[in-house]
């Protein structure tokens, strides 16, 4: 299967560590990151806990592979959510 | 009322219902073993080697199904903590391990006995925490107990530095937890469920393998049901012995590398097989391409990772296995599959696992016996190598999680520390550690530990002189090379003896059975160092990346007596 570049888009919880946590996943199946951009975090309502971030992560690979590893950062407790949101090729 | 760190640890450990803490203490941690007196309801219990205290304390959880506890101090004692977390995170097993770190400010300055823990765990923990504020304190444990335990269980790591079980904070133990990045799914999707119904009335040739999540889930009467009403055999993979009992008709063992020989032609001929709870491991399926060929896979798990990791999945189910059978089970038509289950049945006649009649001592004879002699009521905890697929070849399992064993990581030295916990964790039901003695000497400190606490584990020591299972692939992949697997023993009778624990060394085939009597009949832990015959295999055996139409079985030739010669002695070297 050849790659494709792919972008894909995770909440995360803005805590110490996330971001080594979802890096940890790409280096353990293979990837190179291409690019990581954290935007700015959504603050939490109320109390001390912590805001939501979004990180858009452009890799390159095997979308069923891929889709693998969505599920793996899914599985990061601080992840909340991923979303593979390539509409085209992004090359 | 404000508490130190310390105290809300210990009244956290308390609201969860933590009676057993294995543990071990050092510089980072004294604050917090000054506060356990204070906590009379929590029993700790020193072992020798953190490594220990993490296997006991899977061990633990793995026998009771409660959340198993370790403590371990800063640097070092974090460290030796790892293989055992590694192992609990490979099988899945709850288990929660404290951490001291160093003062707060020395944290990232190489302070003595620092390590970044948090940073090595990472990937074999299901979630790890550093505390850095005792106001966090209480939250992060009932986050930690509800991680551990819910979904699909795995250990967590909280790093707790020393100031911070001194600082004090307010007390408040939340009653629920907040974690958006956490819902893991229990119910399974109704059209999929719909979707793996009409496959398995429609099936001709249904095998179900049952793995660890039906005993992490307790689904032994749906899966059962399930078993019963379609007729379908039930096959295990290593973690799943004994979640359907072994002695049922429709049981029909171990699959994978070392599985029966009809489990594994089972799977090989399957038009519909239905895992539940199971990860396809590579010990299971061997080459992946040549893997239920002709299968439709029903795949039931709890973790959507898992869903595709090894396997296509022609019907994924996402969900806890009990509620997803329970769902499943409405829908399943009853039927009769004489034919294929006759044709198993054929198989197993035809490729049976049975000892052969030997002279020798033989190490299958030696699990065989155990089994008789419990009535197969025992725990059965075992270390790793030829002996552990003995252990779970000719020991009859028909009781959920009475074969404790090191799965996914394969862990050497994991049989001792874990029957320990498990005998902790149910004191009336007797454990047995089947161990190699490869296996055995690497945390053979923690006979210690048995004797402090009078754990009254019975240990059986499968003796061959080698680390058998490495010398076995080198037997019949590398052409008999047999480098840096014969393997010297101490006197392992005088070793128990030195420990003040009774034991027998047993070389002859008639002395196995009043030997295995005498250890029943002895209140508190026993040692039998079994001379078993060397060179003996374990089969069948799929070799590595093989199929199943490779399968390797016994040769029927008589095999050599035992041959003391033969051992590595230390007097001669």
């Amino acid at each position: 299967m050849t790659p494709t570049k792919h972008i894909l888009l995770a909440l995360v919880e803005d805590k110490p560590g996330v971001l080594n946590r979802m890096a940890n996943v790409f280096r353990r199946r293979g990837f190179n990151i291409h690019s990581v951009n954290v935007l700015e975090t959504i603050e939490a309502e109320g109390g001390d806990r912590p805001g939501l971030t979004r990180v858009a992560i452009v890799v390159s690979g095997s979308a069923v592979i891929l889709g693998q590893v969505r599920k793996q950062l899914e599985r990061i407790v601080d992840v909340v959510k991923v979303l593979d949101i390539t509409t085209k090729d992004v090359t | 009322m404000k508490l130190t760190g310390a105290q809300i640890l210990c009244e956290s450990l308390v609201k969860e219902g933590v009676e057993v803490i294995f543990g071990f203490p050092g510089g980072a941690v004294i604050p917090l073993y000054d506060t356990l007196p204070q906590y009379p309801q929590l029993r700790h219990i020193l072992v020798r080697h953190e490594q220990g205290a993490a296997h006991a304390a899977d061990g633990y959880a793995r026998a009771t199904g409660k959340v198993g506890v370790c403590f371990a101090t800063s640097g070092p004692g974090a460290t030796n903590l790892v293989t055992g977390i590694a192992n609990a995170f490979l099988d899945s097993v709850p288990v929660i391990a404290v951490t001291g770190q160093v003062h707060r400010d020395f944290i990232g300055r190489d302070a003595f006995q620092e390590t970044d823990i948090t940073g090595i765990t990472l990937p074999i923990t299901k979630h790890n925490y550093l505390v850095m504020d005792v106001n966090h304190l209480a939250t992060i444990i009932k986050e930690t107990f509800h991680l551990a335990h819910t979904g699909r269980p795995g250990p967590i790591l909280i790093d707790i530095p020393r100031d911070v079980f001194l600082e004090q904070a307010e007390f408040n133990y939340p009653e629920k937890t907040d974690l958006p990045g956490y819902k893991p799914t229990l119910q399974g999707h109704p059209a999929q469920i719909k979707k793996a119904a009409k496959a398995i009335n429609e099936a001709k040739r249904p095998i179900i393998i049952a793995g660890r999540g039906v005993n992490v889930s307790k689904a032994y009467n749906e899966l059962k049901l399930l078993a019963e009403t379609a007729q379908i055999p039930v096959a295990t993979t290593l973690l799943g012995v004994g979640c359907f009992p072994e002695s049922h008709a429709l049981s029909y063992g171990m699959v994978g590398m070392h599985g029966m020989v009809y489990a594994n032609y089972a799977i090989e001929s399957s038009d519909v097989l239905i895992a539940l709870g199971m990860r396809f491991d590579d010990r299971v399926t061997g080459k992946i391409s040549a893997f239920a060929p002709h299968a439709h896979i029903v795949h039931i798990d709890i973790d959507p990772a898992e869903i595709g990791k090894n396997v296509r999945a022609d019907i994924p189910i996402v969900g806890d296995v009990k509620m997803v059978l329970q769902a499943l089970n409405k829908q399943i038509v009853p039927v009769d599959r004489l034919e294929w289950v006759n044709q198993l049945d054929d198989w197993r006649r035809e490729h049976p696992i049975d000892i052969r009649d030997d002279d020798g001592l033989l190490p299958q004879y030696v699990v065989r016996q155990i089994y008789e002699i419990t009535r197969g009521e025992a725990i059965i905890v075992t270390g790793v190598g030829q002996h552990q697929m003995w252990a779970a070849q000719h020991y009859l399992f028909n009781k959920p999680n009475t074969l404790i064993s090191s799965g996914g990581l394969g862990t050497m030295g994991f049989g001792l520390p874990a029957a320990f916990g498990a005998q902790i964790g149910c004191p009336d039901t007797t454990v047995w550690c089947i161990d190699g003695d490869g296996s055995f000497q690497m945390t053979i400190q923690e006979l210690a530990t048995i004797v402090q606490e009078q754990a009254p584990v019975k240990i059986a020591i499968i003796n061959n002189g080698y680390l058998g299972m490495v010398r076995q692939w080198q037997q019949l992949f590398y052409k008999a090379r047999y480098v840096a697997t014969p393997i010297s023993c101490p006197d392992f009778v005088k070793i128990a003896e030195g420990y003040y624990i009774p034991a027998l060394r047993v070389k002859h085939r008639e002395e196995v059975a009043p030997a295995i009597e005498q250890a029943m009949a002895h209140h508190g832990p026993f040692l039998i160092d079994f001379m078993v015959a060397p060179e003996e295999n374990v089969y069948p055996m799929i070799p590595p990346g093989a199929t199943v139409a490779e399968i390797m079985e016994e040769p029927r030739q008589p095999v050599k007596a035992i041959s003391d010669s033969k051992r590595l002695k230390v007097s001669n070297i």
